[in-house]
């Protein structure tokens, strides 16, 4: 295998402390390696090789996160390799994953050639993410499908902040701010997501403007989301507009656990989303709006009171307009059925710095929904105080 | 690796680069650990500091405007002691660390200063004299020249820590408030703060923001900063940190030429956590550009119109 290192030499480093080493091996071949170090909140990345017989697999990558994930456990924050500068391909590669080149050292490799410094962050990523499509979602949402470099999944309910258009451009002045999205469901093994949204105001309509090829900027993901479902827990999952995106993946989760009652609610049919991701589940679907124009007339709130006599055991999942997460709240507590919230307050950075998407706390004080939750106990927020 | 030099100095304050980050905006600076390597900045202002750890507003504490946002948050923060304990150790060596200071009193701004003063990483003081978001504070010493002169002179004798006095854009003439600072033994101005707005929500028929009032910050500020910089920088021989609206190296550049000598990145950091990296990479790529040996030369050069 093509490496700089001799079997002594790495058999001696991997005895070193804080020294971390995966191999790639189908029997007793070896296909590849990744040699690391990790200490005082950084990795070093040493070495990752993959036997020329057996690229373009994904081995690379692979190992890659396997050592990301195994640092940012062991409490790294940022990660530092070198490339050769005439390797094209492996400055790609880790560009490809969200690396920065932040530094070249002279004459650095045998022979006089220099090394590219390159490091990324580990937690959540800043990048410009790839559109891979940008399509309608029944009659008023849209579907972003985005390809993030170094994306490594997100957990359900969790959300990203997303400027229409890549970050490094000329300053964007109007409109200002990032808009905070739920990430609704993991695709391509993880590489990718989608996004549901509807146009709202300039920002999204600004969003709704890119197309396939395009970058959109991207910080995430963010905050806390869903515990996982407990095993043979009945969840009830209540969605108001466009809050129904961030409940597929724990509507998912809960029927692998037990099982899934899913309330969608919206003012028309036509402010419905995601209904046919929800319909592919094994959960039992309800519908209400409040025009009557499908499923239930009225609020989906109506629905969940008769669930929750039906089985006051169940656990309720809730995402919409305030008044429709207090009323679940309401009811929740009327039954003394446990309820999580996920809040959609405003704010402007999305990781704990602008302070503005405070939410006050039942007993005083203050939660950011950015980095305490989005997602909440429902019996922990204040309602009367949340506007 | 640069052939550039970008060392300034601010008052006292020895910065690698002249691109701070302005309080409020950058939290503790561990927030931003996860996105930026803190030693490609100059340093970090971190989050305006009280005696007693502060809740802050309730909400509604931020609404977007053109091109701009407004905040009431009412100086939340953990108080100057959960700082010092719990604050200060995250973060790494060599990265410079300005506390803002701020309190009900000048006897509470000078109990704050004596506290931070000797604390390892803390490189010196910018005296928040101008956050008009909290009623009984504030923005009297920012807009009052007498207040002004008590609160920087009790300051002083608090601390031997470089001191930076941030100024309020809410007065009539900020020369006249740069000069008390001066007056009174500063070692810097910083300005501007946010600008006194109001939006209203015409539907309620009430302000946006519980508070009422807010400060309006972001790129619509940014010329309004230039100018409050430029007359400033004509008023007093001190240094001068400019702020407000600043996203770019671009934008950095204009206020380094009408006299600033460092600036301080604000609400770009939401938007784009390694906004303040950036402008300082942009700097002195803009430099070696121009072929500006180094980055002071650039301060107050301004051409005539």
């Amino acid at each position: 295998m093509p490496s700089a290192w001799s079997f002594a030499a790495l058999a001696g480093a991997a005895s070193r402390p804080g020294t971390l080493l995966f191999v790639a091996a189908r029997d007793a071949a070896l296909d590849g390696f990744v040699l690391a170090r990790c200490t005082s909140g950084e990795v070093e990345i040493h070495e990752l090789v993959v036997a020329p017989g057996r690229r373009r697999k994904g081995l690379g990558r692979a190992l890659l996160e396997h050592v990301l994930g195994e640092s940012a456990h062991r409490g790294a924050c940022v990660a530092r390799l070198e490339v050769r500068a005439g390797d094209a391909g492996a400055r790609g590669f880790y560009g490809e994953r969200g690396f920065r080149e932040i530094g070249r050292r002279a004459r650095y490799y045998r022979g006089g050639e220099d090394a590219i410094l390159m490091s990324r962050t580990l937690g959540p990523l800043r990048v410009d993410a790839e559109v891979v499509a940008n399509e309608p979602d029944g009659r008023s949402g849209l579907r972003l499908r985005l390809r993030p470099p170094g994306w490594a999944g997100a957990d359900p309910g969790q959300f990203v902040m997303l400027s229409p258009g890549p970050l490094p451009a000329a300053p964007r002045s109007d409109p200002l701010l990032p808009r905070p999205m739920a990430v609704y469901r993991t695709l391509a093994g993880g590489g990718e997501f989608e996004v549901l949204y509807k146009v709202i105001g300039r920002g999204t309509r600004l969003l709704a403007g890119a197309r396939p090829g395009d970058s959109v900027g991207l910080v995430g993901p963010l905050g806390r989301g869903f515990a996982p479902p407990a095993p043979g827990e009945h969840a009830l999952l209540v969605g108001g507009g466009t809050g129904t995106a961030s409940l597929l993946g724990q509507a998912a989760a809960a029927t692998g656990a037990g099982r899934a009652t899913v309330l969608l609610g919206a003012r028309t049919a036509g402010d419905l989303i995601g209904l046919e991701d929800f319909r592919a589940l094994a959960a039992s679907l309800e519908l209400a709006t409040e025009d009557g124009s499908e499923g239930h007339h009225g609020l989906v709130t109506e629905p969940l009171a008769k669930a929750l006599a039906a089985d006051p055991a169940a656990v309720v999942y809730a995402c919409g307009p305030t008044a429709m997460m207090r009323a679940a709240a309401r009811l929740a507590r009327e039954h003394q059925a446990r309820c999580f919230v996920s809040l959609e307050n405003p704010m402007a950075c999305g990781f704990g710095v602008c302070l503005g998407c405070a939410a006050p706390r039942a007993g005083g004080g203050f939660a950011l929904v950015c980095r305490d939750g989005p997602v909440f106990d429902g019996a922990s927020v204040d309602w009367e105080k949340l506007s | 690796m640069s052939d550039v030099d970008t060392a300034v100095d601010l008052g006292g304050i020895a910065l690698r680069n002249p691109v701070l980050t302005a309080s409020g905006t950058f939290g503790y600076g561990t927030e931003f650990a996860a996105f930026l390597d803190l030693r490609s900045i100059g340093g970090f202002v971190a989050k305006s500091l009280t005696l007693e750890p502060r809740r802050g507003n309730r909400p509604a504490r931020i609404h977007e405007t053109p091109s701009g946002m407004l905040n009431a948050i009412g100086l939340e923060n953990v108080g100057v002691e959960a700082f010092v304990a719990e604050k200060l150790p995250q973060i790494p060596d060599g990265v410079p660390v300005v506390a803002s200071v701020f309190g009900h009193s000048p006897g509470e701004y000078a109990e704050v200063c004596k506290r931070l003063t000797g604390v390892a990483k803390v490189v010196g003081l910018e005296i928040n004299a101008s956050c008009p978001h909290v009623k009984a504070g504030g923005i009297e010493f920012g807009q009052n020249a007498p207040l002004l002169a008590d609160l920087v002179r009790q300051c002083r004798s608090a601390s031997s820590l470089p001191l930076m006095v941030k100024l309020s854009p809410n007065v009539t003439s900020i020369a006249e408030m740069a000069r008390v600072a001066e007056g009174e033994g500063a070692d810097a101005v910083a300005l501007i703060n946010t600008l006194q707005a109001l939006e209203v929500d015409l539907h309620t028929r009430r302000p946006v923001l519980a508070n009422g009032l807010g400060g309006l910050s972001g790129p619509a500020i940014r010329p309004v900063a230039l100018r409050m910089v430029w007359q400033a920088a004509q008023a007093v021989a001190l240094p001068i940190c400019g702020i407000g609206g600043i996203a770019s190296a671009e934008d950095a550049l204009k206020f380094l030429l009408c006299g600033a000598t460092a600036v301080q990145v604000g609400t770009a950091s939401y938007l784009d956590p390694t906004a303040a990296g950036a402008v300082a990479e942009g700097i002195e790529a803009w430099c070696r550009e121009q072929g500006v040996a180094a980055v002071r030369d650039l301060v107050g050069a301004l051409e005539p119109s």
